[in-house]
Formats: C-alpha cells, sequence, structure tokens
C-alpha cells in the first residue's frame, strides 16, 4: 500500500470518527439546551397557569373553561389533581368522564410536586403513542396539602432536533470530512510524488541503470533525500569507474606481459591465459578447458601438480624441442583467490643463447690466443736450442714475429670491440669524403690482393661526404675490404662502391667469394662467428671484423645490411643516415 | 560416489594425455638421434622406454579398476575402453621409437645419405599424425581423427617410395646395403607408427559417435 493511500485512509478514518463524533456532540448539546428552555418555559406556563386555576379551583365551570382554553392555548394538556390526588379536571378528558380517571397520587411528577415545589417525569399520555414530559406543582406554593396543577407536552415538540435535523448535520459534517479526507490525500500524493520518483531512481540504480536521475523538485526532506540518492549514484558511478579502470589496467598488464601466464583452478583448469601462454602453447581459446589438454607434457605439467599438492611454489626449467628452453614457476594462491595457482613460463632461449655465447667468446677467445702463444714458445724453445747464425734462425724469428703480430691484431680488436660496446668511443666528427676513403682503403690492400690473384675496383661517380669520424669509417671500410678479400676466389674482383642510397649515402662492397647461407646472415655479426670453421684455419682472421663493423656503423648512426646467395659472393652495405646538403663537394667520376 | 568416478575418470584422461606427450617426445628424441647422428639421444630414449611401459601398466591397472569397481556403462564404458586402446598403441609406439633409436645408433657416425632427408619428411608427417590423434582424444573431435585416417594412406605410399628408392642403392651400391637396410627398417617403424595414429584416431570415434570404424569400411570421407 503506497505512503499516500495509506495516509489517505488514516485520515478518512479519524474524519469518519470524528464526524461521528461531532455529531453526536452537536446534537446532545442542542438538545440539551433545547430541551432546558422548553422545560423554562413549560415551568413559566404552569406558574402562570396556577396563578390563573388557583382563584378558579372552587368553580368547576369557570375551572374546566379555563383548563380547556389554556390546554388549546398553550398546546399542552392541562391536569387539576385534587390533594387527595383525585384528578379534578383535565383537558383531554371530557368532563363527565374526569371522575373514572385513576387516583393520580402516586404518580412520580405529583409526589415529587408534593415534596417539593415541582416535579417532573416522562410517561405515557392517557391518548397514548408518544411520550409525554408532565411538569406539576403545587397551585399554593405556601400549602403543603395545596391542589396539584400538571401540565403535559409531547416531548416530540420538546426535542427541536429531529431525524431531518439530524441528517442534515450529518451530512454536513460527512461533507466536510470528505473535503477533508480528499484535500488531504491530494495534498499527501502531491508530497509523495517526487518520493516516488527518488524511489524508482534508487530501484534503478540497484537494478545497476544509472543513467536515471532523481528528480530536483520536490520540498524540503525530499529535495535532501533527492540530492542524497543523487550523490550516492554519482559516487557509485565514479567507483565502478575506478574498480572498472583498474580491472582494465590489470587486464591489459596481465593480456602483455611478455611472459606467459595461467591461472588454474583446483581442479587444474585452466581460468584464465595471457596472450604470450596462448602463444607459447599454441592454444588459441584455453579459458575453461583441463590445463593438461593445453600442456600435454610431464614435464610442463608436473609443476602445476606438485605446486598444488604441496602448497608451495615450484620452480623449473625445461628443455623443449631442440634449443629452445623454458622456465616454468608456478605458485599457488592464498586461499580466497578464485584461482588455485598461477604459472609462469619463460622462454629462456635468448638468454640460453646468450650464455652459451659469453662461454664460447671466452673458449674462443683463449683458442685464438693460445694458438700463437703456442708457436710461439715452440718457436723460442727452438731458438733457445739452436746456434743464433743457423739457417733456420731467420725463419723462427719471422715465425715469431707474425705469430706476435696476430696477438696485437686479436688484442686490438678485442679493446676496439669492448670499448666501443661499452660506448667509450668518441667518434671525431668531421666531413669524409666517402671517395677518397675508398680509394685510400683499395690502394692499402691491392697488394695483399695481388698476393690473391684479387683485383680491386672502386666505383664512386659522385663524391659522397658524410659526418662521421674519418678513422672509424676507414676501419669500417678496412673490416669489409679484408673479409672480401679473404673470401673471394683467385681470380675473383671485389668492388667497393660509394653511391647514394635514395637520399642517403653508402658504402657497398662486393666480393664473388662463396657467399652467406640466409640462415647465417644474421649471425655472421656476431663475436667470433665464422660461417665455417673448418675453413677459418685457411683464412686467418680474429672473427670479431663483422661485430666491430657493426658496432661502429651504428656510432655514426648507418645501417649494415648483408646482400648474399650461397655460390654467388656477397654484398656488404653501410648505409648513413642523410647528410646537410652544403657538405656536398664537386663531382666527377675515378675509376681505379 | 558418483562425483568419486568423476575425479577419477579425469585423472585417468590426464594420465593417458600426458603419457601420449612422452610417447611423442620419444618418436622426436629417436627422429633428432638419427638426424643428428646422435649416440646420446638414442639412448635417452632407449633408457625411457621403461618409463613409458610402466605408465602404461598404471593406466591400464587404473582403467580396469574403474571397469570393475564401478561397472560404467555407455559414454563412461566406451571412454575406458578407448583409453585401454589407445593406452596400448601409445605404448607399442614407444617400442617403435625405440626400434628407431637403435636404428640411429648403429647408423651414428656413417656419413649422411640422401634418402635420409625423405626419412625426415615421412617423420614429420607421422609426428604431425601422432600430434592430431591425440588432439583428436583430447578435444574428442570425430572430424580430425578422420582426417588423420585419411592421411594413413599417403604415409604408406610414402613408405613404399621410400622403400623402393633404398632397394634401388641397394642393388647399385653393395656396400650400402648393411646402412639402407637400417633405414628400411626406420621407414617401417615409422609407417607403423603412422598405423597407431590412426587407431588411436579410430578409437576417439568410437568414444566420441560410438561408431567401429575399425574393419568395418565405415564411410570417413565426411
Amino acid at each position: 500500500m503506497s505512503l499516500a493511500s495509506r495516509v489517505t485512509l488514516v485520515l478518512a478514518v479519524l474524519a469518519g470518527a470524528l464526524a461521528v463524533l461531532l455529531s453526536v456532540v452537536a446534537i446532545e448539546l442542542t438538545d440539551r439546551t433545547v430541551t432546558d428552555r422548553a422545560r423554562e418555559r413549560l415551568r413559566r406556563e404552569i406558574d402562570f397557569l396556577a396563578d390563573e386555576v388557583g382563584p378558579q379551583l372552587k368553580s368547576p365551570d369557570s375551572l374546566d373553561e379555563l383548563v380547556r382554553r389554556a390546554a388549546a392555548r398553550l398546546g399542552v394538556r392541562v391536569t387539576v389533581i385534587a390533594a387527595d390526588g383525585q384528578v379534578v379536571d383535565d383537558s383531554t378528558v371530557p368532563r363527565s368522564g374526569v371522575p373514572a380517571i385513576d387516583n393520580h397520587s402516586s404518580r412520580p411528577e405529583v409526589i415529587e410536586a408534593r415534596a417539593r415545589d415541582y416535579g417532573t417525569s416522562v410517561g405515557d399520555s392517557t391518548g397514548g403513542e408518544t411520550d409525554v414530559l408532565y411538569l406539576a406543582r403545587r397551585i399554593d406554593p405556601a400549602e403543603r396539602n395545596s391542589p396539584v396543577l400538571r401540565i403535559g407536552a409531547p416531548l416530540s415538540d420538546l426535542q427541536p432536533v429531529d431525524a431531518a435535523h439530524a441528517w442534515i448535520l450529518g451530512a454536513a459534517v460527512t461533507a466536510a470530512c470528505a473535503i477533508l479526507v480528499i484535500v488531504g490525500s491530494v495534498a499527501v500524493s502531491r508530497l509523495a510524488h517526487p518520493i516516488g520518483q527518488v524511489t524508482e531512481a534508487a530501484l534503478a540504480v540497484a537494478r545497476g541503470d544509472l543513467g536515471r536521475d532523481p528528480p530536483e523538485s520536490g520540498a524540503g526532506e525530499i529535495l535532501e533525500l533527492s540530492s542524497a540518492v543523487r550523490r550516492m549514484k554519482t559516487s557509485l558511478l565514479e567507483s565502478i569507474e575506478r574498480v572498472e579502470g583498474e580491472r582494465r589496467l590489470a587486464a591489459a598488464v596481465f593480456e602483455t606481459l611478455p611472459d606467459g601466464v595461467a591461472v588454474v583452478d583446483a581442479r587444474l583448469r585452466v581460468l584464465d591465459a595471457n596472450g604470450a601462454f596462448r602463444a607459447m602453447t599454441s592454444s588459441p581459446n584455453p579459458g575453461g578447458r583441463p590445463l593438461v589438454d593445453i600442456l600435454r607434457d610431464r614435464e610442463l605439467f608436473a609443476p602445476f601438480e606438485q605446486a598444488l599438492a604441496e602448497k608451495a611454489p615450484v620452480d623449473s626449467t625445461i628443455r623443449r624441442e631442440r634449443d629452445v628452453t623454458w622456465q616454468i614457476a608456478v605458485r599457488p594462491l592464498p586461499p580466497g583467490s578464485r584461482g588455485a595457482a598461477v604459472g609462469i613460463l619463460r622462454d629462456v632461449t635468448p638468454l640460453e643463447r646468450n650464455e652459451a655465447m659469453r662461454r664460447r667468446f671466452v673458449a674462443d677467445v683463449s683458442h685464438e690466443l693460445r694458438t700463437p702463444v703456442a708457436s710461439i714458445a715452440a718457436a723460442a724453445e727452438t731458438l733457445g736450442e739452436t746456434e743464433p747464425d743457423a739457417p733456420e734462425t731467420p725463419n723462427l724469428v719471422e715465425l715469431v714475429r707474425r705469430q706476435a703480430e696476430r696477438m696485437r691484431e686479436l688484442i686490438e680488436d678485442l679493446t676496439d670491440l669492448s670499448l666501443i660496446e661499452s660506448g667509450a668511443v668518441a667518434l671525431q666528427r668531421e666531413t669524409v669524403s666517402l671517395r677518397a676513403l675508398a680509394c685510400e682503403a683499395a690502394e692499402e690492400f691491392r697488394a695483399s690482393a695481388r698476393a690473391r690473384d684479387v683485383s680491386i675496383h672502386v666505383e664512386a661517380d659522385d663524391d659522397v661526404p658524410v659526418e662521421g669520424d674519418r678513422r672509424r669509417i676507414g676501419q669500417i671500410l678496412r673490416n669489409l675490404l679484408d673479409n672480401a678479400v679473404k673470401f673471394s676466389p683467385p681470380g675473383g674482383t671485389v668492388t667497393v662502391r660509394v653511391e647514394m642510397s635514395g637520399e642517403k649515402p653508402a658504402l657497398v662492397v662486393e666480393d664473388e667469394g662463396p657467399g652467406i647461407a640466409p640462415q647465417e646472415q644474421d649471425r655472421i655479426f656476431q663475436r667470433f662467428y665464422q660461417v665455417d670453421r673448418s675453413r677459418s684455419k685457411a683464412r686467418p682472421g680474429t672473427g670479431l671484423g663483422l661485430a666491430i663493423v657493426k658496432h661502429l656503423a651504428h656510432l655514426h648512426g648507418a645501417e649494415v645490411t648483408v646482400r648474399s646467395q650461397t655460390g654467388r659472393g656477397s654484398a656488404f652495405r653501410v648505409t648513413f643516415p642523410v647528410t646537410r646538403a652544403e657538405a656536398t663537394t664537386e663531382s666527377g667520376g675515378k675509376r681505379t | 560416489m558418483k562425483e568419486h568416478f568423476a575425479v577419477r575418470l579425469e585423472a585417468l584422461r590426464r594420465r593417458l594425455i600426458l603419457m601420449g606427450g612422452e610417447v611423442e617426445k620419444q618418436i622426436r628424441g629417436s627422429i633428432d638421434a638419427l638426424t643428428e647422428g646422435s649416440i646420446g639421444k638414442a639412448q635417452a630414449v632407449i633408457a625411457n622406454d621403461e618409463e613409458i611401459d610402466q605408465l602404461e601398466n598404471q593406466i591400464e591397472e587404473e582403467a580396469i579398476q574403474l571397469l570393475a569397481l564401478e561397472q560404467p556403462v555407455a559414454v563412461d564404458l566406451r571412454f575406458l575402453v578407448g583409453v585401454l586402446k589407445i593406452n596400448s598403441d601409445l605404448e607399442r609406439i614407444g617400442d617403435h621409437a625405440v626400434n628407431i633409436a637403435e636404428s640411429a645408433e648403429r647408423l651414428a657416425g656413417r656419413p649422411p645419405f640422401a634418402p635420409a632427408i625423405e626419412i625426415t619428411a615421412m617423420s614429420e608427417m607421422v609426428q604431425a599424425m601422432l600430434r592430431e590423434s591425440l588432439n583428436a582424444f583430447i578435444a574428442k573431435d570425430a572430424r580430425l581423427a578422420k582426417q588423420v585416417i585419411r592421411e594413413d594412406d599417403a604415409l604408406d605410399a610414402r613408405n613404399e617410395g621410400v622403400i623402393r628408392q633404398l632397394l634401388t642403392y641397394m642393388a647399385e651400391m653393395p656396400s650400402l646395403i648393411s646402412h639402407c637396410l637400417e633405414l628400411i627398417s626406420v621407414s617401417k617403424n615409422l609407417e607403423r607408427v603412422g598405423d597407431l595414429a590412426t587407431n588411436i584416431a579410430e578409437d576417439t570415434i568410437y568414444i566420441a559417435e560410438a561408431i567401429m570404424v575399425k574393419h568395418h569400411g565405415v564411410d570417413i570421407a565426411g
């Protein structure tokens, strides 16, 4: 039941009760007043009549006339009762019938009148259908045994408020109450309407419909209630937004973590898995599936089982196919969370590879150093045992010199590389002519190339200047040329080209050697990586050249690429960044 | 009681899937041993076979116990029967892996030989079939299983091709006869692994669709 109808109902009940009460009180009050007045009048009439009747007592005829006239005039019954109670005269009875009337001495009004001055009673009239109010008094108040005069008026005459009056009064009161109820209920429903709106808005919030605002109208407390609901809604929206934002952030972080993460429940079903996990296990949709379906590998699955059984973290490293290594860490989740454990898969193959490379680097360095050191030691020993002027002495000395030279080269390369890698090398930047550098370097290598029956060409139609360190760019060029000459077959040609690659100056060194297989092309820039280890003895080198080239090029902001096909030679291209236009010098061709 | 049964069935299924993973590794290991000429890898495969056998025994025991104690019907019964069959199929695939590993051990140190490339291609096919048949079992995917079954013909053809090629070599170069015989044995073992993967696929169809494919010439074209 709504508040308005409840209030209306209460109002109606109250109004009804009030109407009844008011009617009763009003009727009773008027009734009393009017009856009292009527009695008063009756008394005055009886007093007046008593004065008239007194002198006539002796003459029955004039008494009778008086009695009947007074009765007719006043509209009452008049009775004269003798001292002994015998009725002397009565206006309602013919004179002849008077002696037959009962003795009235026992009538209450008569007894009362004898005792006091007046007496009243309500009784039947002789004719009998209506109640009659009798008032009696001694005719001579001074005489105790005086005859008694009695007048009787029908009560209906005396009761001024009859049924019709009561009806009108009742109707008026009821109408007033009805108006009260109607006006009251309208007022209440007016008051209740905004409450209803606020309630609906609050219910909408409870249902999760946050688009609805409670009204901004209403009186006093209702306006307060409405604004309280509005504030509640606003703060709810803010909280939801904040929580949703945090959830989205957490989900995004989870999804983009580079490690594979999966949450499982106590029955080892996947609750959630991130992108890396899905990619690592090649399962696009692992949610809700048994973990075993997705991992299918005892080594991967066991850590989850173990972590759940022991409620303790489990870490494990697993070698997958060939050289792929995964680390797996499973952590039980605290009780109360939705999942039972979280597993993290990390592909540590690159780390392992780096570690392997580091180990190999150390091994390579010691190997590269051991060979010349052993040769030098052997030569020194032989020299110690032979005469200084023995025929083999110059050869041995030459051997020692060559090996020492080789060690020096290696140590220089290593020092260079470590300096460059640690960023300790500062470039002496100036405008450098690539053509001039190419020609210089070609000249340097011409002798050693000729010894291997390899010719060197420089193609530099346009001189291309770059901003850089002359010595370091020269080093790049020499390392590339050294390799090119070394790998060229007898009769082959090495071409050094200076050209513009679009806007960018580029240096290209091409050879006609055995080329590099595609899968090797990424690795040749690694330290000590030599494509064909079996052949590295035939082509001595430190194995650091290309690594140095790569790092030096990067220092200049340049890019080193290789284009090669097995059996068709290789072309190394160093592409420098765009230089400022004013650095351009005269153009012209020069061929060597 | 029913709940308990479901948990035990799930655990059994888990064991079988993990055993499948192990058997896959055994096959991969034996092929790696062969192509890399690695005696170490071959010996690892041979040593690991005992574990496969133990896994088979455990699964068989558990499946029989469940059959006897729970007397399952319909889906669960088919599943348990299927598990028993796949279990023994997997164990036999493990044996073939050992055979291949033993050949690898004997061939280690010999120079590489042209038909070996063909064998590698065949081994990739077989490994894919095995993987797909296990995937089909895991996902109860009858369609995938039928695909595996269809692939078996191509594998058989490939096996015949390899054997014919090796026989030609043997006729032309008698010095290579023992080498070729070893490779023929590898090829035959791979072909058998393919057959067993097909069996797993058939058992999967039986579990998923209650249809016996084996020996009934049921149309698997769908």
